[in-house]
């Protein structure tokens, strides 16, 4: 009975041992076989969750943002994506937040504003930072036009409030034929201080 | 001189030589001979302006559009007259006058080249016909070292006047047009290259007589020297370097060099606030007197747009900024940039296609880096190769795709310790480019490489 039970236990093992995936941190190079985790190890994607509002006068940018745990493509992965409402002048220019309620299986695909890198201090940019403060950088690709950008968020309070510091950039050239006509991106650059709702 | 350069050196000294043989029939062929041939040819050249040149390729256009024509209707002939240039041709002061056009046949690369000879108008069409492969028709340019197809003269009209076979960018074979040798109506080349039934390949040698089969619509003399020509000229353009472009554009001595250009990215990147990427337009356009000048356009990232880089015709690529936000050296988007701005490019121009990028870096240094295209072929099947990586598959638009492929890059960045230079150079190892950086004072570009065990070694450009 006893070589039964060890027999079955090596079995299990070794089947356990060919099923499992690598798992890594976030923070490691995405260059391991199909089906690796990058797994946020260490919870620094946590306590970006939430609908963060910034208005001046009748412009007002909403986002929100959430935290996706094994979302499933070429790899799992752990990220936060987001959507966003861009309203200028009065004008609602775009508004995907409708997406956020949608179940994807890979997640990154599928959302407009999407990341998982933490920066530290004063790495790349951020002359204001702290030595020690944690920022959080994504991307955001247009639904409308050709742009990407890239989105580094800061966490802070504003009155006691939550909030965060979003600066907002385009990233990258756009190759364009001669005499091509250049789409505007819905949203705007620049830097906006957005409470949490 | 690397593969390429010697695979378009290679067709060069062959359709030299092929053209000087063609008009010696009745004489013995050693390359003395040949040479002196080609000195008294070459005395026979004479520059046609390009303004008749131009005044000519747009009466071409018009009969055209009119259809008045019907000898250059019959291939919808229509001529890019801004690509028109003037190049040096070797062992004359006579230059060549080339300009690209497109024909009714797709996927054929065509150039119109004029010159006087003998006292005449000679006028010519090159057109580069890629073998018909699904494979390699994206990437089969005439300029590159693994080009697989044939390249036919014809006159205006697209009847044929020579033609050879080329194979993985060397000469193989030279078809041999009986017909026309038996005073036959010519043959056109809709039929050559559609019907694809006149084409009797022949192994590329020193038999004259097969040679001689071509020889049949123009005059011996007038065939041969506009082959020399053209031959000379690609040659020339296979003889310059990357480092030789890039000391064109720092020349001093240029009054359109860049240094201004590149000051002026130098200026946003070291302001206090660089939040923006710049960016500046190259075109390298020609003068009245046949000399060369780049023109610039100055770019500053608007807040709805990303900056722009135009390709396309006379545009050769351009620089630009990052902002203090950004990796202190190039995206995998910047690469693929490069690949659009050398594809882009007029034939005669690709070779002078560029990225440059202005950055500072952690210890606060600015930089100045220039990316060049060694090998079209490597660097067309990697970019592909990245493009229909698995890892990317569901992400269905350009730009999904290119924002996954940078977020992958920028971990990777990340992970460098700072070592920027030494990531590229390993990531883009085998994509048929070369990294420069130039020093402070822009008085020149070094080439910087990794060695075998994966240092940054930096080889200045003499």
């Amino acid at each position: 009975m006893k070589k039964y039970i060890n027999f079955i236990l090596l079995l299990i093992t070794i089947t356990a041992c060919k099923a499992q995936s690598p798992v890594y941190d976030i923070s490691h190079n995405a260059d391991g076989p199909k089906g690796s985790y990058y797994k946020d190890i260490n919870g620094v994607l946590d306590g970006y969750d939430g609908t963060y509002l910034y208005t001046n006068g009748t412009t007002s940018l909403k986002f929100i943002l959430k935290k996706k745990v094994q979302s499933k493509g070429y790899y799992y992965k752990d990220l936060i994506v987001g959507e966003f409402q861009y309203i200028k002048n009065g004008v609602e220019l775009n508004n995907t937040l409708a997406n956020m309620y949608v179940n994807y299986t890979d997640e990154q695909p599928n959302h407009r504003i999407k990341g998982d890198m933490i920066l530290t201090g004063t790495e790349l940019g951020c002359s204001d930072c702290s030595p020690t403060e944690k920022r959080l950088r994504l991307s955001f690709v247009d639904n409308k036009s050709p742009n990407i950008a890239a989105i580094d968020i800061r966490k802070t309070t504003v009155n006691g409030k939550e909030a965060i510091r979003v600066k907002i950039w385009w990233d990258g050239l756009v190759a364009r034929k001669e005499g091509e006509v250049r789409i505007p991106a819905s949203i705007s650059a620049g830097d906006y201080l957005m409470i949490k709702q | 001189m690397n593969r390429l350069t010697n695979q378009i050196f290679q067709i060069s000294v062959f359709l030299v030589t092929a053209f000087l043989l063609f008009s010696c029939s009745s004489e013995p062929h050693d390359d003395a001979i040949l040479k002196e041939k080609l000195g008294t040819q070459s005395n026979e050249l004479k520059t046609v302006p390009l303004e008749n040149s131009l005044n000519f390729f747009k009466k071409l256009n018009s009969n055209q559009l009119t259809k008045r024509d019907s000898d250059t209707t019959g291939i919808g002939l229509v001529i890019d007259l801004e690509s028109l240039e003037q190049v040096d041709v070797t062992d004359t002061d006579a230059k060549l006058n080339i300009a690209s056009a497109t024909t009714e046949f797709e996927g054929v690369e065509t150039e119109i080249l004029q010159i006087e000879i003998d006292g005449e108008l000679q006028t010519v069409l090159f057109h580069h016909v890629p073998e018909d492969s699904n494979t390699n028709k994206k990437t089969n340019k005439i300029a590159s070292e693994s080009f697989t197809g044939s390249v036919y003269s014809t006159d205006l009209g697209g009847r044929v006047l020579s033609g050879f076979k080329i194979s993985g960018g060397t000469v193989s074979g030279q078809y041999n047009f009986g017909p026309l040798y038996s005073g036959d109506p010519p043959v056109k080349l809709k039929e050559v290259i559609i019907k694809n039934t006149y084409i009797a390949p022949t192994i590329a040698n020193n038999n004259i007589g097969t040679m001689m089969d071509y020889q049949f619509v123009r005059s011996n003399n007038n065939g041969s020297t506009m082959g020399i020509a053209y031959a000379a000229y690609f040659k020339y353009l296979a003889e310059r370097t990357p480092c030789d472009q890039m000391k064109n554009i720092i020349d001093p001595a240029n009054s359109s060099n860049m240094k201004s250009q590149i000051d002026w990215l130098k200026g946003k990147v070291n302001a206090t606030v660089n939040n923006r990427e710049c960016s500046v337009e190259v075109k390298r356009t020609m003068n009245p007197d046949g000399t060369f000048k780049f023109e610039y356009t100055q770019i500053i990232s608007e807040n709805e747009f990303s900056s722009p880089m135009t390709t396309g015709g006379s545009n050769i690529g351009g620089a630009h900024s990052h902002p203090e936000n950004g990796y202190a050296m190039f995206s995998f988007g910047d690469v693929k940039l490069l690949l659009d701005a050398y594809n882009g490019a007029f034939p005669s121009k690709k070779i002078d296609a560029f990225i440059m990028v202005v950055c500072k870096d952690n210890a606060g240094i600015t930089n100045t880096y220039n990316l060049k295209v060694d090998n079209i072929d490597a660097l067309n099947s990697h970019i592909l190769s990245v493009w229909n990586d698995p890892k990317y598959a569901s992400y269905t638009t350009e730009k999904e795709k290119i924002d996954a492929i940078h977020l992958d890059q920028a971990r990777i960045y990340k992970n460098s310790n700072g070592e920027l230079e030494k990531s590229f150079l390993d990531q883009f190892k085998d994509f048929g480019i070369s990294l420069y950086k130039a020093d402070a004072a822009l008085s020149s570009f070094n080439k910087l490489a990794l060695n075998s065990s994966k240092t940054v070694i930096s080889t200045p450009c003499n």
